[in-house]
């Protein structure tokens, strides 16, 4: 049943695929999968072919191997301009050695397999699949149990979409292949792939490339860009990896709606540039990251960074800025809620750092709309004096959520002279957030463990109140098991012997000893009752004589 | 009338530490329900209730957002106010149970019945326990509810978020009780407690602040500092049950969870329950040893 | 400061620290100070209880004493509250709240009652009712030790007197002895109104008590320590209204 799920999800990728329109990179970008100009030959575990290897022995160029089902030994070099289909999910094992199959000829296409069991040796590049031609596509593949999943090597024009990708479960993450490697294949095309549990995505010295739909989830880098000019990452959902996208040395990049959420790295950005010139960043969704952009040296001499109506919600660090990061535009930007909002590092401080900041809306702006223009009338600053301190010191981070922290900001706030200087000011902020793009929207989540809980803490607590409420009947009804007999032998009932007792240096008591035999009756009669002088009349006596008049008095 | 003594079902005996289950749960049972009759427990209650209420309310209100299930200023904030209300109804209650009872004199009333001070103490304890979870239990419970109807929030998150409360507030309890012991007067007892609420919640925190930025110590001996106060324990805790990992914290925070790794929780969890059972413990010794009521 | 029949009392029920060896039933008062207090009825000069009815008192009490539920309804039926049961303790008088510590003392049927001035906070008449109590309890055979400044109280109750002194034992005295150390006279000053003053002066003469009228407008009787009531009732039978009065010990010096 599971299996027959997967399948159809798969076919749906699959359908998806076909009806994205193609990206317009060019006439020769483009494989995508072509109808059959050749023979069709079929391999089975019945026939006509029992193995891939003989069919494509047959092959000629244009031909299509069409596999239905059964498991068959790698390695496979398609060394011919061929399609390889899949149907019900065939297996390639190599069974844990070397590189599974190898697309080696121009425009030689992989659909539909399970590939599994590559080699392990990381300087070898063990890989699932591994494309080393140009216009080469794999497509709708399932990668199990291999150390890179999909490996790009100087294949131009390559075609990567709607695969499942996994690296080995038992190494731990730095050991694990890259799910996809891009190594000098410009104008490639990654789309609509999943890629989870692998170490990174990394495309290197490749331009034009074109990163599209995917979801790339747990893994190390979520994507990492280097050397990569006029790339395009868009609407990929980049969910719980250590960094989401990581762009280095690499010109002229968009991104655009994507989702990058839980990256909780050591450093755990969402976006991150590095000496990058000219990148637009728009309409993405950053959520719950350690830091939704991080900015080193970006622009990087001549060229801008732009970020235009991005959402950033939840992370710890809405803007990293490090003061080399100048000339930057950040523009109706939604801040909503991050712990902190910006912040400024490195030399010289806020001071040095000169960006552009317009209409965005900040979730922690206090000012007002007066016109009703949706833009507040009053500045927004980030001047906050222990988000200051925690950028200059940062393991002051430890203390954030404390309320010392917070008596920091609330002395800051009332003294003027403590204030600090603002890290940044956007003159008219929006006062209306940016709504939350579908691609973002959260799932609905099953409330049913809440609403437990609650009923849960309610109930408990309503016990407790109605068992004190109660107890008082229950306490009542109570039947003791002891008869209350505590009784001892005949004769002395109460011997006290050279009983001393001090306050301090006082000796209230001095070796009294007495015995009180069984139903005797003694009268302690103390200083105070003896009455010697008229002051020693203790007011209880008094209060007694009173009493006494008044008794005379009631008396007939 | 020859008989001896009965000897009573259930005795513990530990050295001095004379208990008998019975004594101990009635009367944990009567502090139960003098503590929920105190208008204060209700007054943190309630007051804690609207603002966790509030709090959960407002990180929910617009633009689809709410739905992120994200960890902004909202739970910084909810942190904030357990940070605050948790120990000053613990510490506050601990302080006044003993002393409060000693004072009204129904603490001496009391251990001139046939009970040893074992049962009293750990009756007064339990009871005193039960209260003051039962009064958080009501404030996070209407704050699940409000939660539970905007559909956000996940249950096991905020079940720990709940327990590392309990521990914190039963600790605090515990020192409330070390307080209460020594003090003669209640209104004392409820003045120290308050210093020592304000010492945990500010002057700890400034002065770890101070050292950090004059000092730059390094990250064990930050985390050190750090572990020293419950409150801070029940941050680490609070925020790695609800994020899964400290670097919010920076590096001292990276620092407890590479040190630590998946001990981690139950390490905090144990500083917490630690601090109560010691302070507890502390306040036994005490209670049993002072001869004079 | 501390009262000196408090504190012994406070020392046999383990509340205090001393020196000194004190055994209740055969139990040591310290190291075994519960079972030594399940031989102990006490009853405090005033006892401050939690805000229950009288009968969740009761309840509570006889769990913590291991006292058989059926003796609750016996004992308040005993001390005349079977029908206060159903009251908050806080809304009982202060008599029979007394009555209430008394049945609380009962509980679990200890030989021995402690007693801390019992009855100083009662009136005349609740007191004493309180004393036949008490005295129907010692003719049981329940072993009493009870402080007091009153001599009626000793007179009606005790069979022997400890008379603490600057923290010492003075002496053990039979009641009687007690009277005889006490008795003395003092100086009795009414105020009674200005037209019967006179007639107050011959009354206390003829009945042979030594009276004058001082400079004040005030009548000074000197009685007998125990003769003071009944100068009172003297005085109210013959129609004679006081309206106040003030004590003072008579000195014993012939120049007074």
């Amino acid at each position: 049943m599971v299996v027959i799920l997967h399948a159809l999800a798969h076919a749906l990728a699959l359908a998806l695929a076909l009806f994205t329109p193609a990206p317009a990179l060019g006439s020769d970008a483009y494989t995508g999968p072509r109808a059959a100009a050749g023979n069709r030959l079929v391999v089975s575990p019945a026939g006509p072919y029992t193995s891939i290897h003989a069919a494509l022995a047959n092959a000629r160029d244009g031909d299509t191997i069409e596999v239905r089902g059964g498991s068959y030994r790698g390695p496979l070099v398609i060394d011919k301009v061929v399609t390889l289909h899949g149907v019900g999910w065939p297996v390639i094992d190599n069974g844990g050695q070397g590189t599974v199959v190898t697309l080696a000829s121009p425009g030689a296409t992989l659909r539909g397999f399970e590939v599994r069991g590559s080699g392990v040796e990381p300087d070898q590049d063990h890989a699932g699949i591994t494309l080393t031609a140009p216009r080469v596509v794999a497509e709708g593949n399932r990668l199990r149990d291999v150390l890179f999943g999909i490996y790009v090597a100087n294949a131009p024009n390559a075609v990567v979409r709607g695969n499942d990708i996994t690296s080995k479960p038992e190494y731990e993450q730095g050991r694990k292949g890259d799910g996809i490697r891009l190594w000098y294949s410009p104008n490639a095309l990654v789309e609509g792939n999943t890629v989870h549990e692998t170490r990174d995505v990394v495309i290197w010295y490749s331009e034009g490339v074109v990163l599209r739909q995917n979801s790339i989830e747990r893994g190390r880098y979520g994507v990492h860009l280097m050397y990569c000019n006029r790339a395009r990452i868009e609407r990929n959902r980049l969910l719980d990896n250590s960094v989401g996208i990581f762009t280095m040395y690499s010109d002229d990049t968009i991104v655009r709606e994507n989702l990058i959420r839980g990256q909780r790295g050591p450093s755990g950005y969402a976006l991150g540039f590095k000496d990058s010139v000219n990148v637009d960043v728009h309409d993405n969704v950053l959520v719950d990251n350690r830091a939704g952009v991080f900015l080193d040296n970006t622009p990087f001499g001549q060229g801008y960074a732009r970020f235009e109506r991005n959402a950033l919600a939840f992370n710890d660090v809405g803007v990293i800025l490090l003061t080399n990061a100048r000339g930057n535009t950040f523009a109706r930007n939604t801040f909503w809620e991050n712990v902190e909002q910006v912040s400024i590092q490195g030399q010289g401080g806020a001071a040095a750092s000169v960006n552009t900041w317009q209409g965005n809306y900040w979730s922690d702006y206090t000012g007002f709309d007066a016109d009703n223009d949706g833009h507040g009338e009053v500045p927004y600053h980030s001047e906050r004096l222990f988000e200051n301190m925690t950028d200059r010191v940062p393991s002051l981070r430890a203390l954030i959520y404390s309320p010392a922290a917070q008596a920091v900001e609330f002395a800051a706030a009332t003294f003027p002279v403590m204030r600090p200087q603002p890290k940044m000011t956007d003159a008219a902020p929006s006062t209306h957030p940016m709504l939350l793009p579908d691609f973002a929207a959260p799932q609905q989540r099953n409330n049913a463990g809440m609403a437990a809980v609650a009923a849960a803490l309610l109930a408990g607590s309503g016990l407790c109140a109605t068992l004190a409420v109660i107890g008082e009947g229950r306490l009542t009804n109570r039947q003791n098991d002891a008869p209350g007999r505590a009784v001892v032998g005949q004769g002395v009932m109460l011997q006290v012997e050279q009983l001393t007792k001090q306050y301090g240096k006082t000796e209230v008591l001095r070796r009294v000893s007495f015995e009180a035999a069984r139903g005797e009756a003694l009268a302690l009669w103390g200083p105070n009752g003896a009455g010697k002088t008229p002051t020693e009349l203790s007011s209880s006596r008094l209060r007694s004589m009173r009493a006494r008049l008044q008794y005379i008095r009631c008396t007939p | 009338m020859s008989s001896a003594v009965r000897k009573p079902r259930k005795l513990t005996q530990w050295g001095v530490f004379t208990m008998d289950l019975t004594f101990v749960w009635v009367i944990a049972w009567r502090e139960l329900r003098e503590a929920l009759r105190h208008k204060w427990l209700w007054f943190f209650a309630t007051g804690f209730a609207v603002l966790a209420l509030a709090l959960s309310q407002a990180g929910l209100a617009t633009a689809g957002y709410a739905g992120l299930g994200g960890f902004g200023r909202t739970a910084a904030s909810l942190i904030n106010v357990i940070l605050l209300f948790a120990p000053l109804i613990g510490l506050s209650v601990g302080a006044g149970t003993l002393a409060g009872d000693r004072e009204r004199g129904t603490l001496t009333y009391l251990m001139a019945q046939p009970v040893s001070r074992a049962d009293i103490f750990w009756g007064k304890a339990l009871g005193a326990a039960v209260a003051v979870a039962s009064a958080l239990a009501l404030g996070f419970g209407l704050a699940a509810l409000g939660l539970a109807a905007a559909r956000a929030g996940r249950a096991t998150v905020y079940l720990s978020l709940v327990v590392y409360t309990f521990l914190l507030a039963f600790a605090a309890l515990a020192m409330g009780f070390v307080i209460g012991t020594l003090a003669r007067k209640s209104a004392a007892a409820i003045g120290v407690a308050l210093v020592v609420w304000l010492v945990l919640v500010f002057a700890g925190d400034l002065g770890v602040m101070g050292v950090t930025v004059s000092l730059r110590p390094s990250p064990d001996a930050l985390l050190a500092m750090l572990l020293v106060n419950p409150l801070q324990v029940f941050k680490l805790g609070a925020v790695y049950g609800l994020r899964a990992t400290l670097d919010t914290l920076g590096v001292a925070g990276q620092y407890a969870v590479f040190r630590f790794g998946a001990a981690l929780p139950w390490l905090l969890a144990g500083l917490l329950a630690g601090w109560a059972i010691l302070c507890f413990g502390l306040a036994y010794a005490l209670f049993n040893r002072r001869g004079d009521l | 400061m501390h009262a000196v029949a408090a504190t012994l009392i406070k020392a046999i029920l383990g509340l205090v620290d001393y020196r000194g060896r004190i055994q209740v039933g055969g139990h040591d008062a310290r190291r075994d100070g519960k079972r030594a207090r399940r031989n102990i009825g006490y009853v405090p000069q005033e006892v401050i209880f939690y805000d229950w009815s009288v009968q969740a008192t009761m309840a509570f009490y006889a769990t913590l004493r291991r006292a058989d539920a059926g003796q609750i309804t016996a004992l308040l039926a005993q001390m005349g509250l079977d029908a206060h049961a159903h009251k908050p303790v806080p809304a009982l008088s202060g008599g029979l709240r007394q009555r209430l510590a008394l049945a609380v003392a009962l509980l679990g049927n200890p030989p021995v009652l402690l007693l801390d001035e019992p009855m100083a906070n009662l009136d005349a008449q609740v007191r004493t009712e309180y004393r036949t109590l008490l005295a129907e309890l010692h003719r049981q055979g329940k072993t009493l030790l009870f402080a007091t400044h009153r001599l009626e109280e000793v007179e009606a109750l005790a069979d022997r007197v400890l008379m603490l002194e600057q923290g010492e034992l003075r002496a053990v005295l039979t009641p009687a002895a007690l009277r005889a150390t006490l008795a003395g006279d003092v100086d009795m000053t009414l105020r009674v109104p200005a037209a019967q003053r006179s007639a107050a002066l011959a009354c206390l003469n003829e009945a042979g008590v030594s009276a004058h009228l001082n400079g004040r407008g005030t009548v000074v009787a000197r009685v007998g320590a125990d003769r003071k009531v009944h100068l009172l009732r003297t005085l109210s039978g013959s129609g004679v209204e006081v309206i106040d009065f003030e004590l003072e010990l008579a000195r014993r010096d012939p120049q007074a």
